[in-house]
């Protein structure tokens, strides 16, 4: 067989990584400053649902910027 | 009609616990998973053992069966994710992707018709091999805390931005990467083997109806039964397909220079 194989750079992800990572950061990013958005609206003794809701947001931006960065997409 | 009443009513429903335990075993470690899991390691080892044992330039059957398995998951699969350098991974990833395509099968498979994979625990050790796996490849090759920043910390950015990444980067690389891929597996074979049971079950209770309509409509519920056993082939495949290709892109940011 002919040897038609394209070794990569392995800086350059593959698409079936990218696609799961993608994806992966929002729910990483979402899901880890939800949590501590949680936690600091409990510390603090904040009005119920602000401290997760501007940690998911803050997360999802947080995210977002990662996929930019790392994944240069 | 009453022949087919009986039908139904010999159904076991619902199903139980116990349906896991064979009558006749010993012990409560012995259930169907248990046996089926012995069945599939017993069945790759002769399947490779037996058509390695004499290898031959020009491959027998056999033996050009087994290569061009291994050859599909070196170059497809180790290759392509990683380089020259993960070539020494194919082994493992063959072997990994022929355990789950045989356990997974097993969901189809008369008599047996579950797949291992849908109880949560066998994704979970399967998960975990790959995620210790990938842990140690990237230790080893840049030691502990050359690993953990490499992991963790985006370089070339503002270091506030750090306070906001680090969380995300810890959550992707070390708990999202192996929970996902033992859900999807599980979930899957799991929805696979509901979707089956729903069809299947329907077809006799619609048949066991005193309506004569919805009993001639339960030959849809039949035939969707054969329709989806073959779907449940290809959800099969595919998802040992995903399930390696997913570790070798964990290999392959393990072993990346930056």
């Amino acid at each position: 067989m002919a040897d038609h194989h394209h070794p990569r750079d392995s800086d350059e992800p593959s698409s079936e990584g990218v696609a799961g990572a993608v994806v992966g950061y929002l729910i990483a990013g979402i899901g880890a400053w939800g949590l501590i958005g949680w936690l600091v609206e409990r510390w603090l003794g904040l009005p119920k649902g602000i401290g997760i809701a501007t940690g998911m947001m803050i997360g999802a931006a947080g995210a977002i910027y990662l996929i930019m960065k790392r994944l240069n997409a | 009609m009453s022949g087919q009443l009986v039908v139904a009513q010999d159904l076991p429903w619902p199903p139980t616990v116990d349906d896991f335990f064979l009558p006749g075993l010993v012990g409560p470690w012995i259930t169907k998973f248990t046996i089926m899991i012995w069945l599939a390691v017993a069945l790759l080892i002769v399947f490779f053992v037996n058509a390695y044992r004499k290898p031959t330039l020009v491959p027998s059957r056999k033996q050009w069966a087994v290569e061009s398995l291994y050859g599909l998951i070196r170059d497809g699969v180790a290759r392509d994710q990683m380089g020259d350098t993960g070539i020494k991974f194919a082994p493992y990833l063959t072997v990994l992707f022929s355990f789950i395509v045989l356990t997974n099968i097993f969901g189809i498979v008369p008599g047996l018709q579950i797949s291992p994979n849908s109880h949560i625990a066998f994704p979970i050790v399967l998960a975990l091999i790959s995620f210790v796996l990938y842990l140690a490849v990237g230790v080893r090759k840049h030691g502990f805390f050359r690993y953990l920043r490499m992991s963790l910390i985006l370089p070339g950015v503002p270091w506030p931005m750090h306070i906001l990444l680090i969380p995300i980067e810890f959550l992707q690389n070390f708990v999202n990467r192996p929970v996902t891929l033992a859900v999807r597996l599980f979930a899957n074979m799991f929805a696979g083997h509901l979707i089956l049971l729903v069809f299947t079950v329907g077809g006799f209770v619609m048949l066991a109806s005193d309506n004569l309509f919805i009993q001639a409509s339960s030959i849809f519920a039949f035939l969707m039964t054969v329709l989806m056993t073959f779907f449940e082939l290809l959800v099969a495949v595919l998802q040992a397909y995903v399930f390696v290709v997913l570790s070798a892109n964990y290999l392959s940011t393990s072993l990346a220079e930056q």
